[in-house]
């Protein structure tokens, strides 16, 4: 609905695509300036932590501009195909990749009232929407016709598929405990103490299945480059990789700010206005993503499924367990 | 000859090794350098006693067994073509002998003939090194056969790969006598026969003034 | 022989059948130990994998192969396997090897033997010190060159020193085949700082062609002794800590290394393995102690050994090799006498006598041979590399059967190999 000044002028359907379009080209706009910087952080923080300095050269003293060389170099570079393989298949799965990453964040508040969309079971939709990452690989590894391609995409499949359950469990508690999902309330029943205190097991199974969902080391199996190439997008160059590689980074974003939201109280904290501090939160957590990525070596894949099904997966139904009986106990 | 004179001139234009003194200025003072190697100890190498006690009881166990004097280092045992197996077998199994370790298998050709030789070492006792040759007669491009000991040792796997693409002898018995080194495809002949004649295009070569 | 009779080191070696006469009698009177059958068993995963093939003859597992290579980030170099998988369980591979090949041995027959010295090199790049010691020792040894006591010592040195770096750098591959990348940049870092010592005595970072048939092309520089000593304890302060750190205390490089590509003692053995690789079996050899030469029998140093010969064994030879490195170079330090680098009674003209001689080195990859054949020319009428890396390779097939995809790369990775070696 128009708010009344703007009722004369625009009839209410106006209003909501013209609203709508605004609100798709501020997520979209976000998501690209963020996946920017945190190629930027992933490159400083790597070189600091490799007795290196990173990028210096491209755009000011920390060479900030450097992921914007990085993103001209990939425009300007050939679309190489594949020759054989599905090739339709193959030329949808980035953006297929991309578009879940980008519907998780017309859900993600950053303010009580600073969110696209505010649904009453946002913790359901994010979870939902965020498997559709493993379609994409499917595609990717399928279309390619390649084999280290396909190993990849089956690599990620199991991966994928076996750390969605501890994650959504590990969420499934932290609802029982708030008895909400919707996500503005949830970080509203946070103002007295965050969720990572009570819930620190459902905070340790929720981090480390978004690092295996997010194929980052030690759990990047589905890309691992000593063994596959490049997994999945070993066929992919140019704009279609750098594609890929943004759905990466988004998907990286998005599950840190819910982390944040989840776990780490949201906007709730002290001088900085509400989000900024989900931004600070966030960013906080991906960097000990970061962290962990420039310091494991990568798991086997056996290892992977014993960590997923034999121990987060127990740990996180003892997790609910006792959560309901906390909840149950208290009335 | 030209080969003979070619190591003289570069050590000539140097200072004489053991001349100069490293705190010292001008030019360096210059010692007779011998000319040639000292003169070789006429005869064969002498062998170790232990050496000696093995040689004689390889002898007992393999009567055709003759020691070879060209080796410089180490026992070595001519031993016929057709016995190489055996041999190598024996040598594995000989008490006092009990070869571990194939070090290396190689060949050599000699126009007439190749010669395989087989570097056999004993890990617990270094005072065991042995090396045995065979000699197979050939003629031409023919490739002489000789059997393989891969079912003695793995490690001689690669080797006979290796000395049958590039030597071209035949391993009877072995596994999987493929090329190793050189392409599938390869129509060249044996590189390191002596008779080889590289058939590619010369490349133009810069010919330094001296 | 004549270096037996200082053998005045104690070590981990010492102790069975060695020396004595009566003691290897006693071990020569033992039965010989049966020789492994060609599909060596006795580790499960075989098994399941012989079952796994034998549905695959039966059509009921579907076979699926790959080429790892020649173009592949985690070959290190121009290495083809052939990997037949099912699924991600290895079934069997079948290295195919010759893309660098430049037949060398055919190469050097028409050369000298002071030219062969810089070619030598580069066979294998990340250890060259290696090959010109090898060279120059068969052919002192031809023809019975005795080297000055300073240049024994300093070869000794550079030795070791390569040998030190090049465990350095294979523990960075290593950690970068099995997933961490950090560590690759970290052992680079130590690299350095070697690097810039030899390019101080030598005038090259990595193909030095620094020993002359008798010694040494020149001394090292003033205060580059000093400077190495620094090295030695920047080495063994920092970056040897850091390296037991990344290894033993890191749970996923444990569990990644721990039991896999298991290699038996005997299968080692059957298989020709030396070096590190033999050595993590259990077997206590090293040319270093078996036919002493240069300043080692002079030197105390112990042979790490390993027990089970999986991954994990392997990494911990080489690790602790570094450390004896370091000892051997800072006793070598201490022995360093005055003099000349050069004897001064080598020939001008070098003309090894006619006949044959086999020479060892023990490089970081394990038991570097060169079988010279001289008809008392100027140069060899047949030069055979024995390349330890060719001779480790084949080792892979064993090493990988039954195990996953992930463990084809890391076992490659602790095989350690230098394609220019394995191809020549």
């Amino acid at each position: 609905m128009p708010p009344a000044w703007a009722a004369p002028y625009v009839a209410p359907w106006v209003w909501t695509v013209v609203l709508a379009l605004v609100k798709l080209v501020v997520v979209v706009a976000f998501v690209l300036l963020n996946a920017t910087v945190l190629i930027w952080l992933e490159r400083k923080v790597s070189g600091h932590m490799q007795n290196r300095v990173g990028p210096l050269r491209v755009g000011g003293p920390a060479g900030l501009l450097q992921s914007f060389a990085d993103i001209l170099k990939l425009l300007s570079k050939e679309d190489y195909a594949p020759r054989r393989g599905d090739r339709w298949m193959w030329a949808l799965a980035p953006s297929v990749a991309f578009a879940p990453a980008l519907l998780v964040f017309f859900v993600l508040p950053f303010g009580p009232h600073l969110v696209v969309q505010d649904l009453n079971v946002g913790l359901v939709f994010v979870t939902a929407v965020t498997s559709f990452t493993l379609l994409a690989i499917f595609m990717a590894g399928w279309g390619s016709d390649d084999k280290y391609s396909l190993i990849g995409a089956m690599r990620a499949g199991a991966q994928l598929f076996s750390y969605e359950i501890p994650m959504a469990m590990a969420l499934v508690a932290v609802a029982l405990a708030t008895g909400t999902l919707d996500l503005v309330a949830l970080v509203e029943r946070q103002r007295a103490m965050w969720l990572i205190v009570p819930q620190f097991l459902a905070f340790l199974v929720f981090y480390v299945s978004s690092i295996a969902e997010l194929n980052r080391t030690p759990f990047d199996l589905a890309e691992a480059e000593s063994e596959l190439v490049a997994g999945y997008h070993t066929e992919y160059s140019g704009l279609r990789w750098a594609i890929f590689f943004l759905a990466e980074y988004t998907n990286l974003l998005s599950s840190s700010i819910l982390g944040a939201l989840v776990f780490l109280g949201g906007w709730n904290g002290p001088w900085l206005p509400g989000w900024a501090w989900v931004i600070v939160k966030a960013y906080a957590l991906i960097f000990v993503a970061m962290w962990i990525r420039w310091t494991l070596p990568r798991v086997r894949i056996d290892q992977l499924m014993d960590l997923g099904w034999k121990f987060l997966l127990p740990v996180s139904l003892v997790n609910i367990a006792v959560t309901g009986l906390w909840v149950a106990v208290r009335g | 000859m030209d080969e003979e004179r070619k190591p003289e001139d570069e050590r000539g234009e140097r200072a004489a090794p053991g001349g100069a003194t490293r705190a010292g200025t001008g030019r360096p003072e210059r010692r007779p350098i011998p000319r040639v190697a000292p003169a070789q100890p006429a005869g064969p190498p002498k062998l170790t006693p232990r050496e000696e006690e093995m040689l004689r009881r390889i002898q007992a166990a393999l009567p055709y067994v003759e020691r070879d004097t060209r080796v410089l280092r180490g026992l070595g045992l001519l031993v016929p073509a057709e016995r190489v197996h055996e041999a190598l077998a024996t040598l594995k199994s000989l008490p006092g002998v009990l070869c571990d370790h194939l070090s290396c298998v190689s060949g050599v050709d000699w126009q007439d003939a190749i010669e395989v030789a087989y570097h056999l070492f004993r890990t617990d006792d270094p005072e065991v090194r042995i090396v045995v040759k065979a000699r197979l007669p050939y003629t031409g491009d023919e490739m002489p056969e000789v059997a393989s000991v891969v079912d003695l040792w793995e490690a001689a796997n690669w080797h006979e790969r290796e000395i049958y693409d590039l030597l071209g002898v035949r391993f009877l018995g072995h596994p999987d006598l493929r090329r190793i080194l050189l392409p599938e495809s390869y129509q060249g002949g044996f590189p390191l026969r002596k008779s080889f004649v590289d058939r590619r295009p010369k490349r133009q070569r810069v010919v330094r003034a001296r | 022989m004549e270096g037996r009779s200082g053998l005045g080191v104690k070590g981990v070696a010492e102790g069975d059948g060695r020396g004595a006469r009566g003691t290897v009698e006693a071990r020569a009177s033992e039965a010989p130990p049966a020789a492994p059958r060609r599909e060596p068993e006795g580790v499960h995963t075989l098994e399941e994998a012989a079952a796994i093939a034998r549905e695959a003859e039966a059509g009921v597992v579907q076979e699926l192969t790959i080429n790892l290579g020649p173009q592949h980030p985690s070959t290190h170099g121009v290495l083809r396997v052939i990997a037949r998988l099912d699924g991600e369980t290895v079934l069997g591979v079948q290295p195919d090897i010759g893309y660098l090949h430049r037949n060398w041995e055919k190469i050097v027959e028409g050369w000298m033997y002071p030219q062969i010295i810089p070619f030598a090199d580069r066979n294998d790049y990340i250890s060259s010190i290696f090959n010109e010691w090898l060279v120059c020792r068969a052919v002192e040894e031809g023809l019975g060159i005795e080297l000055t006591e300073r240049a024994e010592v300093l070869r000794t040195i550079f030795a070791e020193l390569n040998r030190l770096i090049s465990h350095a750098f294979w523990f960075g591959t290593y950690a970068m085949d099995i997933g961490a990348f950090t560590p690759f940049l970290y052992a680079l870092r130590d690299r350095e700082w070697a690097y810039d010592l030899f390019e101080k005595a030598t005038g090259a970072r990595q193909l030095y062609s620094y020993f002359r048939i008798g010694g040494l092309r020149n001394d090292v520089p003033d205060g580059w002794l000093r400077e190495l000593a620094d090295y030695l304890d920047y080495f063994e302060r920092e970056a040897y800590p850091e390296y037991i750190r990344l290894l033993y205390t890191n749970e996923i490089f444990i569990a990644r290394s721990e039991g896999v590509g298991v290699i038996p003692k005997e299968v080692a053995l059957h298989f020709g393995a030396t070096g590190p690789m033999l050595r993590a079996s259990g077997v206590p050899y090293d040319v270093r102690r078996a036919e002493p030469y240069g300043a080692y029998p002079r030197c105390e140093f112990e042979i790490p050994v390993g027990e089970r010969g999986d991954n994990l064994d392997r990494a911990t030879v080489r690790v602790k090799e570094m450390r004896e490195s370091v000892r051997i170079i800072r006793q070598c330090l201490s022995m360093l006498p005055e003099g000349e680098v050069l004897a001064p009674k080598t020939p001008r003209v070098l003309k090894v006598p006619e006949g044959d001689l086999y020479v060892r080195v023990e490089s970081p990859r394990g038991e570097l041979g060169l079988w010279l054949v001289s008809t008392g020319g100027l140069g060899p009428y047949r030069m055979k590399w024995r390349a330890p890396s060719f001779v480790n390779l084949q080792l892979l097939d064993y090493m990988c059967r039954g195990e996953k995809v992930a463990d084809l790369i890391a076992g490659l990775g602790t095989i350690d190999i230098i394609l220019g070696e394995v191809d020549r």
